[in-house]
């Protein structure tokens, strides 16, 4: 019981000293993001730990790319902490709690707390089965380095190298609420988008509610997802370039954005759209706004390029998975051509929303709130971008900030809605609407007449009722592990798939590399060196080896002392009984072989 | 926003707007509810 609650503390302990470390290197940034006075310092200090995660994930990624150990992760960590003596926070004016900024923390809070259970689940999981897949690896490797049997590793992953560095240091409980506390950067640069954009101070607070009362953003936070960092990184990097804009503001800028392709791939459609609304928006003349532009690009390119460069020069595509025309130009062997074209048409199935026809863009904001099933949306946005959104767009027209921020907001929909329709992606977008409709829901509630005003409240409490009855219903199995250790064994019980044969392996020292037949295996769990034939999407690790069967006769050039087997729904065991290696354990849908000559039985 | 405030028929129009978007929502909840799509046999 008490190795429970240790275990627990300790992640807390290890993502707070990470925190505290992304503090500190944000400090680095800190002149540049408060010299022009016009940010907020809730939304200043969010920058400023935004800027320290971002450069942090990078440093420790540069360093990881020499050697990657617990001692290097706590090196880097310490020096990033050490800065917060050379930067302290200026910032003076720390805001009152309102009943809209409670409602949000609270939200926080409960995820701050779900986000410290174990992380279970199957292989369509994504967090099981790439997002946290990395650090142990590399820990065991001493490099980061993408793992050729889940091609999806070989993504950028600023936001997972921070959250390896914190759960090396500690263990898989703290990835969950660092994510939880950029969320809570992500509320306060809505709040402050929604000031900035004339709504005054109830217009930002309602933004950061209902940003944090929102199923389809907030489903992810607490999970080791990438998605709201990104939009963290993007919403950052527009917020700065759509304002009076400078050469160092350009700079500035450009290194969110870099972070933003640092941290997932459709940073980089986003880096373009950011420099075209520089160039559509910006007051001065055409060279100037140019030159900003070209600016902002070329440091997004430093800060967000090494991992595409990394990439280039290990796998022999910045872009992998690479998409098939890509492969064309720059074929790869770990990834064949028929996998980038399978991968695709995946991708594509999946995104297909409720279609891709101009009506369908049309009636997008209607399923978008009424019909959040169809984007893999975990419970849609509410209904308050909808209902208030319009009406700050009406009341807001004629600003020219506020057409900007609309202008983002479309554009990065319309993209979204023709490349993937998966509701997280749409994540930046979303806090765009947050922040028009929290302009538009305090317009209503300070101008209009007490008749009037209830169905605002009505909107409002929808919404927001359906966001904390979404976190309590579906974090509850999470949120009772944290508190109760036999929850916790139940949880890890019913949720990790062959939880005794995973057991098995990992308890025995004779375990020394394990070859895994069925791709479809949840390989997170097994805390030993792992390879296989094919990967789950098509991925081929060993040039020779093309199959199982190709395996077999492979074993010790392998070096594996392990055969895992799995009969993956019923579709049979593929490790032939006749081949390499006896049976040392067996259950319903695994067998687990021993190649070695006198390994010990169960 | 300018110092004038919104304009009048924004204000006028947007609280039917915000119940209209209510309904739709109370609409499709209980449309797409399991027993309203059991009675309808899908």
């Amino acid at each position: 019981m008490s190795a429970h609650f240790a275990q627990t503390a300790w992640a807390a302990a290890a993502v707070l000293f990470v925190a505290i470390s992304a503090w500190g290197v944000g400090g680095v940034f800190q002149e540049w993001l408060c010299e022009d006075g016009d940010l907020l310092d809730s939304e200043a200090a969010a920058l400023r730990f935004l800027a320290g995660v971002g450069a942090l994930g990078l440093a420790g990624f540069l360093v990881g790319q020499i050697y990657f150990s617990r001692w290097t992760c706590a090196a880097v960590l310490l020096a990033g902490a050490l800065l917060n003596f050379r930067f302290p926070w200026r910032g003076r004016r720390w805001t009152t709690l309102s009943p809209a900024l409670l409602f949000a923390a609270a939200i926080v809070g409960l995820l701050l707390i779900s986000g410290l259970a174990l992380p279970v689940g199957d292989v369509d999981a994504d967090e099981i089965s790439y997002h946290l897949l990395g650090p142990p690896i590399w820990l065991r490797e001493h490099r980061i380095a993408p793992v050729l049997e889940e091609a999806l590793t070989a993504f950028p992953e600023t936001i997972e190298v921070l959250s390896g560095m914190a759960s090396v240091l500690s263990n898989d409980r703290a990835p969950g609420p660092l994510g939880v506390l950029i969320f809570a950067a992500f509320l306060l640069q809505a709040r402050g988008l929604a000031r900035r954009l004339g709504g005054g101070r109830l217009a930002g607070d309602l933004a950061a509610a209902f940003l944090a009362g929102m199923p389809a953003v907030t489903s992810t936070v607490d999970q080791c997802f990438v998605d709201v960092p990104y939009a963290a990184f993007i919403l950052a990097a527009a917020r700065l370039s759509l304002e009076k804009l400078h050469p160092r503001r350009a700079m500035l800028a450009g290194v969110f954005a870099g972070f933003a392709a640092g941290t997932k791939y459709f940073g980089l459609p986003a880096i373009v759209f950011i420099a075209l609304l520089i160039v559509i928006f910006q007051a001065g003349k055409i060279g100037t706004r140019l030159r900003h532009a070209v600016i902002f690009t070329v440091l997004s390119a430093v800060a967000g390029g090494a991992w595409y460069v990394r990439n280039w020069i290990v796998l022999g595509d910045p872009l992998y998975p690479p998409p098939p025309t890509v492969w064309h130009w720059l074929p790869t062997p770990t990834f064949s051509l028929e996998a980038c074209i399978a991968l695709k048409e995946r991708i594509t199935l999946r995104g297909m929303g409720f279609g891709k026809g101009f009506a369908d863009l049309l009636l997008l904001p209607f399923r978008l709130t009424y019909w959040t099933a169809f984007f893999h949306g975990g419970g849609g946005m509410g209904i308050t971008p909808l209902a208030f959104g319009p009406v700050a767009l009406a009341l807001l027209w004629k600003n020219r900030a506020a057409r900007a921020w609309a202008a983002l907001g479309a554009i990065l929909t319309v993209f979204w809605f023709y490349s993937d329709q998966e509701f997280r992606f749409l994540d930046p977008a979303v806090a765009i609407f947050a922040a028009f409709a929290g302009v538009g829901a305090a317009a209503l509630l300070r101008q209009g007449t007490r008749l009037s005003r209830w169905p605002v409240f009505v909107a409002i409490g929808l919404s927001l009722v359906l966001g904390i009855a979404h976190v309590l219903s579906s974090r509850a199995p999470r949120l009772l592990a944290v508190f109760s250790p036999a929850r916790a064994e139940v949880r890890i019980r019913e949720g990790v798939p062959h939880y005794e044969a995973f057991a098995f392996l990992n308890s025995r020292p004779e375990v020394r590399k394990v070859f895994v037949c069925q791709p479809y295996t949840t390989v997170y769990f097994l805390k030993k060196p792992y390879t296989v034939a094919i990967g789950r999407l098509g991925e081929q690790p060993h040039a020779s080896i093309g199959s199982v069967n190709d395996a077999v006769a492979s074993v010790r050039e392998l070096g594996v002392t392990h055969v895992f087997d799995l009969s993956f729904y019923n579709s049979g065991f593929q490790w032939p009984t006749s081949g390499a290696g006896r049976l040392v354990y067996e259950e319903k849908d695994v067998r687990i072989y021993a190649c070695d000559a006198g390994e010990n039985t169960p | 926003m300018n110092n004038q405030g919104p304009p009048n028929w924004i204000l006028r129009l947007a609280p039917w707007w915000v119940m209209a978007v209510i309904v739709g929502y109370a609409v499709f909840t209980v449309l797409g509810s399991r027993t309203v799509q059991r009675l309808l046999g899908k």
